[in-house]
């Protein structure tokens, strides 16, 4: 074509996505129920001093590298203990064990940021295994508040000739498994009383997504941490969602974002059930495009190597106080 | 998306479906925007540009099922559809599917996470001929069937026409119109085949020697949206019977075209430069704008003459009056007549 050429781009008909900053790893130290904090101080230290050897090999192995610290605080399930006083505390027992603690979130904030909840978020990016046969004719199971990793045979009935309901048992058989099965099914939510109550695996699931820096509403990050110095309110709804702890209160002059391109986490054995979950549902999560590129054209800048399904950017250590 | 080593490496398979929005009214741009929210949190576009357009994010849909073929022979393919919806505006809606199949590297299904990874993909799993799977999905022999992205699209188009604020009145009584899709990137010299199923199926199968996946597909829903709008006023001539009908009834049922559809008539205004030879091809192939132009005309003249019509009645109309007028004031002048005697 001859002439001149003349473009035009209206920017709402092109979706922009916002940049998180990234770390080269987020790693948590540890985690905890509400209930376990009932302990007190002590329970605290045994905890950290649990997590120190292991922590300190990590650092070890990304020395040179951005590495955030973080801790997700149990308050959805239930409140026991206030910011004002559990945080002081919690800070205090890192220190003693020799960890410093860089964020601390609110579990409570992968449900909700204010008009903007992380966990439906995530669930509308939930894109079930296939079994074998679905060739798209077979409407995606309405979300009942459960996702699985198989087909079940279980639910097969019929009226028997003594007219008595008679089940068949088939086994489960696990999609796009190789030889044989390991079948799974995690509930993501309930609704006791009409209210949506999150699984604790699906905010779970929501906390490794905003550590990777993956979720975004309308284009725009969703976390957004907030530098603390003020003493700690006495209400978990009146402290931001992920709050930034810099030593001393001031922003360090190299920074550690939040987001990172890898997390780790260290675990007690007991929750190795709920990350199993987490698994599954992040293997069965799609990541924006935008999103997922912007990450690893990031990571293409700073030589990291980035694997591209983000179930293969978490890891974990289990392990329990000796 | 991966990269094609070999120009027969990559096979984009589509559907798209038209329809009218169930609504009265043509729908606002802000109304369009939270009706095709269909993501939560991902951003829905719209443009005003070269026509009110609203596109909705994309939604995935997991597939592990075999891959039609014109041979029958057997091939499967695992990976996810991508599917959306578009208004136009405000009123013509269009729901679609799409997949692009690569070759997959190994004879088995991997990890759903490596699936997800790759969103809009499919990978075969063993021996698969693209040119067969083009020819079996688009082309018009009965052969394998396999992947359903029409039954995505449809549940799109449903999910979108569920909305409870659409009143379920639309102005015009329309078919919904399936274009069942294939783009293979080879030889560019072979022709485009178009196919006309049935009164709601048609079937295109391109080969391209360069194009992208998303381009192919605007040049696809650009088509299917004015051949839509050309069977849909073809349909309201046909059923008003303009030739036989009393004047009156045959223009109330195409006076909906005139204030409806026809200022929506804007073939390949969002097109790439270098795609416009192949739409005018296709647009010569199916008479689009030959056929609308005569649709046009024929709705407009019925119109005008009509206009003429009540002109011409009127005249006479008013020369009758006249007459009677002049009758009743001759008959007045005229010595012994009424207003002689009212005096």
């Amino acid at each position: 074509m001859s002439g001149p050429e003349v473009e035009v781009e209206t920017a709402t008909a092109v979706p922009r996505v916002e940049r998180v900053p990234r770390s080269h790893l987020s790693l948590e130290l540890g985690h905890l129920y509400m209930e376990d904090l009932l302990g007190g101080p002590k329970a605290l230290d045994r905890h950290f001093a649990a997590v120190k050897p292991w922590a300190d090999f990590l650092l070890k192995r990304h020395e040179g590298l951005r590495v955030s610290t973080c801790f997700l605080v149990d308050e959805y399930f239930s409140q026991v203990k206030g910011p004002a006083e559990l945080i002081p505390e919690l800070l205090d027992a890192a220190a003693k064990a020799g960890l410093t603690i860089d964020y601390v979130a609110r579990e409570s904030a992968c449900a909700a940021i204010g008009a903007v909840s992380p966990a439906e978020l995530l669930l509308d990016r939930i894109v079930p295994v296939p079994a074998q046969g679905s060739d798209g004719s077979r409407p995606s199971p309405q979300y009942s508040g459960w996702l699985t990793n198989s087909e079940h045979g279980i639910a097969e009935t019929w009226i028997s000739e003594a007219m008595a309901p008679a089940h068949t048992w088939s086994p489960p058989s696990e999609n796009g498994a190789r030889a044989h099965s390991i079948s799974m099914d995690v509930q993501l939510w309930d609704e006791p009383k009409g209210v949506r109550r999150w699984s604790c695996a699906h905010l779970a699931a929501v906390w490794q997504m905003l550590r990777l820096g993956l979720l975004r509403y309308e284009g725009r990050a969703v976390v957004e941490p907030v530098v603390w110095t003020d003493p700690f309110p006495d209400t978990w709804a009146a402290l931001p969602a992920v709050v930034h702890l810099p030593p001393g209160g001031e922003r360090p002059r190299r920074p550690r974002p939040f987001a990172a391109y890898r997390t780790m986490t260290i675990l007690e054995t007991r929750f190795a059930k709920v990350e199993q979950a987490v698994r599954l549902i992040l293997e069965q999560t799609s990541v924006d495009g935008l999103v997922a590129a912007q990450a690893v054209e990031q990571a293409r800048a700073e030589r990291v190597e980035l694997p591209p399904e983000p179930v293969r950017r978490i890891s974990h250590v289990f392990t329990d106080p000796s | 998306m991966s990269s094609p080593t070999r120009p027969d490496d990559v096979l984009v398979l589509g559907e798209v479906k038209t329809g009218l929005l169930r609504h009265a009214h043509s729908v606002p741009e802000q109304q369009g925007v939270r009706l095709l929210d269909l993501v939560h949190g991902e951003t829905v576009r719209y443009s005003d540009y070269p026509r009110p357009v609203v596109i909705s994010a994309e939604r995935l849909t997991g597939l592990d099922c075999p891959l039609p073929t014109a041979s029958g022979r057997r091939s499967r393919a695992v990976g996810t559809a991508a599917s959306g919806a578009i208004l136009n505006g405000g009123r013509m809606l269009q729901a679609y599917a799409r997949a692009t199949l690569v070759r997959g590297a190994h004879g088995h299904r991997q990890e759903w996470s490596h699936y997800l990874a790759r969103p809009g993909v499919v990978e075969s799993v063993g021996k698969v001929d693209f040119a067969d799977v083009a020819a079996g999905f688009a082309g018009s022999v009965a052969g394998r069937q396999g992947v359903d992205l029409g039954a995505v699209a449809a549940r799109t188009m449903a999910t979108v026409q569920a909305a409870s604020v659409l009143d379920g009145r639309p102005p015009i009584r329309a078919a919904v119109v399936s274009w069942r899709w294939a783009l293979v990137r080879a030889d560019p010299d072979r022709p485009v085949r178009l196919t006309f199923l049935d009164d709601r199926t048609r079937l295109l199968l391109l080969s391209l020697g360069d194009c992208d996946a998303a381009d192919a597909m605007n040049l696809v829903l650009d088509f299917a949206l004015h051949d839509w709008l050309l069977s849909t006023v073809e349909d309201i001539v046909a059923r008003a019977d303009l030739e036989s009908e009393a004047g009156e009834r045959a223009l109330r049922r195409v006076r909906p075209v005139l204030v409806h559809l026809l200022h929506h008539w804007m073939p390949a205004a969002r097109l790439r430069g270098d795609l416009l030879p192949l739409f005018s091809a296709l647009d010569r192939a199916r008479g689009l704008s030959r056929r609308w132009d005569n649709a046009v005309r024929r709705i407009r003249d019925q119109f005008r003459l009509a206009e003429i019509q009540s002109v011409a009645s009127a005249i006479s109309e008013s020369r009758a009056l006249r007459s009677a007028v002049d009758d009743l004031r001759a008959r007045s002048s005229s010595p012994g007549g009424p207003a002689e005697t009212a005096r």
